[in-house]
């Protein structure tokens, strides 16, 4: 019951009394706004309606880019386009020996890759309300040199990460794709604390098997006036390999991961 | 709310795999049986054969022996080396097959089921796999995904397929121990007629500097002396014959191996002499002879092929012998053969034969391209 009590209190009495707004919606900030998380990107308005976001924990070995532009209202939902362009490269040579193969015997390398990225938001709700956020994008690996490299398999969030360049034939251009469209519902339950259910379905080449599909939810707690920590766990289900010994067959693998962060926001 | 939160989330943490996977010391696996399976007449006299099947690949050069560096296969070169190893297994007709390295869902060999292949496409109708490395993905040299094990096939029913843990290696770090092999016995009881038989699978450590392979053959004497039942033990020991002339120095040890985790530790043959000296091998060492022209037509292992030049500079060929068949002295063997090449194997009426291909009662297959082992096969007389 104690406990019960402070945590109600720590719930409903933010330090700030600020009032969260939802994220990952199709709403862009404004010139100068940023935010940035541990994992979660750095986000900064280049002027109004338009913003660069970026993976800044991967940035210096996957350098990665993209700008979101806010395209106006349709039927009542706002829309934002997403423009990214990534190089997984030097991040994946400095991984060569663990997720890779060296390779130091033959001719066999890990090529160049440029990725690119093109999506659309769509978000109907204020984001300090009750939000519902629809999402798109499709990315593709465009091979620049040589590449030997195939999907890694085995770890559903690593594959799906990596799916442009790694889920289709190393030996074409176009070294694999993956499309995504997913659903965000995000809403209040006190003016320092938010909750979020998503549902997400991507397709991509075979790894062995072309689709996967996660699904999470999620608390964002208010610490200051801008700042949050977020918790939550996110599942998977894909095929990853795994074989079911008593028949053989192929099962999908349900994995959960759990899911933490501490976003500043100016 | 407690209560019902808690087998909740047990459940979700059941359903997580494990990054590596580790077994309890005795655990039984499934059998699996191809549709309609029937069992053949019963004989008194089983033609076993027991090999390394090396995951498929054929003579491709991977990166732990270092005569290359490959990671991975196509699916296409996997469905081409098996269609091999399928051949050699129809031609040779075991009633039961012991193999070692074979997979069913690993990262380098294209996700393909060679258990499953091996029930489909030769007369073998029950299987009883053990795993003994299992990782959903091993993070070295882009290893990924692994399912590898030991499996007994049978023409006859499998009752029984029980997994036997072996000791482990002690000279890794904790991260390299987490994901790498955990060897194994695989134990089968199998049904002909009204007689019951048991086979063990083994394969014993390759690499290690702590004598686990040692370790590791003094547990299966253990196992083998506790038997009841009628049986073949049968696998890859990664040891020489007792008396073998040749110990070192191979043609197949890349200069490159020295000094790294995969060097060859030094063979002492006289590990074995115990088996030899409480059971029957197939081939025995009166048979094995006392010089190395003799004893070569029994090797049964070649880190590289013929399309190699070895270390002491002429093309491989089998330069060991690393697989073995025994049995109590109660039983026999009737006859045995190392299949090295083509023309060796048994005729029509089970007589041991080593002639050239054009007698045609020898395997028409080269062993040496389908494997880094080639098959030891024995007509076993069960006389218990």
């Amino acid at each position: 019951m104690k406990r019960a009590i402070i945590l109600s209190a720590l719930l409903l009495a933010s330090p700030a009394m600020a009032q969260l707004a939802a994220r990952d919606t199709a709403d862009v900030g404004n010139k100068g706004d940023w935010s940035v998380g541990i994992f979660n990107p750095l986000k900064l308005g280049l002027m109004d309606g338009v913003e660069l976001k970026t993976q800044p924990l991967a940035f210096f070995v996957a350098p990665n880019a993209m700008v979101r532009v806010a395209h106006g209202e349709l039927g009542g939902m706002k829309l934002a386009g997403e423009y990214g362009l990534s190089l997984m490269t030097p991040a994946m040579r400095l991984t060569q020996g663990y997720l890779y193969p060296t390779w130091n015997m033959s001719e066999n390398r890990v090529g160049w890759y440029l990725t690119p990225r093109v999506g659309i938001v769509a978000s109907r709700g204020d984001v300090k309300q009750a939000v519902f956020t629809l999402s798109a994008d499709v990315a593709a690996g465009i091979r620049l040199t040589r590449s030997d490299l195939t999907a890694m398999g085995g770890i559903a969030p690593l594959d799906v990460l990596m799916a442009p360049e790694l889920s289709g034939n190393p030996k074409h251009i176009v070294t694999g794709y993956r499309v995504h469209v997913g659903g965000l519902y995000d809403r209040p339950l006190t003016d320092s604390l938010r909750m979020r259910g998503y549902l997400d379905g991507y397709l991509h080449g075979a790894q062995p098997s072309p689709f996967t599909i996660s699904a999470g939810v999620g608390l964002d707690y208010a610490v200051g006036k801008q700042s949050r920590v977020t918790i939550g766990g996110v599942w998977y289900n894909a095929d990853t390999g795994d074989i079911d010994l008593a028949t053989h067959q192929h099962k999908r693998s349900n994995d959960f991961f759990p899911t933490i962060d501490f976003i500043w926001a100016g | 709310m407690r209560r019902a939160l808690t087998p909740l989330l047990m459940a979700l943490l059941a359903s997580c795999e494990p990054m590596a996977t580790s077994w309890p010391e005795k655990v039984d696996f499934p059998v699996l049986q191809k549709k309609d399976a029937v069992a053949p007449a019963a004989t008194s006299t089983l033609k076993v054969m027991t090999w390394n099947v090396k995951y498929g690949g054929g003579r491709i050069d991977f990166w732990f022996d270092l005569w290359g560096d490959r990671t991975f296969m196509t699916l296409d070169e996997v469905e081409h080396n098996m269609a091999g190893v399928y051949a050699l297994i129809n031609e040779v007709q075991p009633d039961i097959l012991i193999t070692n390295e074979i997979e069913i869902d690993s990262k380098r060999s294209a996700f393909y089921d060679m258990v499953q292949g091996i029930l489909d496409h030769t007369d073998l109708r029950w299987a009883a796999y053990t795993p003994v490395w299992q990782a959903r993905f091993v993070p070295s040299e882009g290893v990924g995904r692994m399912n590898m094990g030991n499996c007994v096939f049978s023409r006859f029913p499998i009752v029984q397929n029980t997994r036997i843990a072996q000791v482990d290696r002690t000279d890794q770090d904790p991260a390299t121990k987490t994901f790498y092999l955990h060897r194994a016995v695989g134990r089968a009881e199998i049904q002909v007629g009204a007689k019951r038989v048991a086979v063990f699978a083994v394969h014993t450590e390759a690499y290690d500097s702590d004598r686990t392979n040692s370790k590791q053959q003094a547990q299966i004497l253990e196992v083998m002396k506790a038997e009841t039942l009628p049986f073949v033990m049968a696998g890859d020991l990664n040891a020489l014959m007792p008396g073998s002339v040749k110990t070192n120095h191979f043609n197949d040890e890349a200069p490159s191996s020295i000094g790294t985790a995969f060097e060859q530790p030094p063979y002492n043959p006289e590990d074995l002499r115990p088996f030899f000296d409480a059971f029957d091998d197939a081939i025995g060492l009166t048979r094995y002879g006392t010089t190395e022209d003799q004893q070569s037509h029994f090797y049964s292992h070649s880190v590289i092929g013929p399309d190699k030049v070895g270390a002491n500079g002429v093309p491989g060929f089998w330069n060991r012998r690393l697989d073995y068949l025994f049995t109590q002295k109660t039983n026999r063997w009737k006859g045995a053969v190392v299949l090295q090449k083509p023309g060796v194997g048994f005729d029509d009426f089970n007589n041991v034969v080593v002639v050239g291909p054009e007698n045609h009662s020898g395997i028409v297959s080269n062993p040496l391209e389908l494997s880094d082992h080639c098959p030891v096969v024995g007509l076993w007389e069960v006389l218990q």
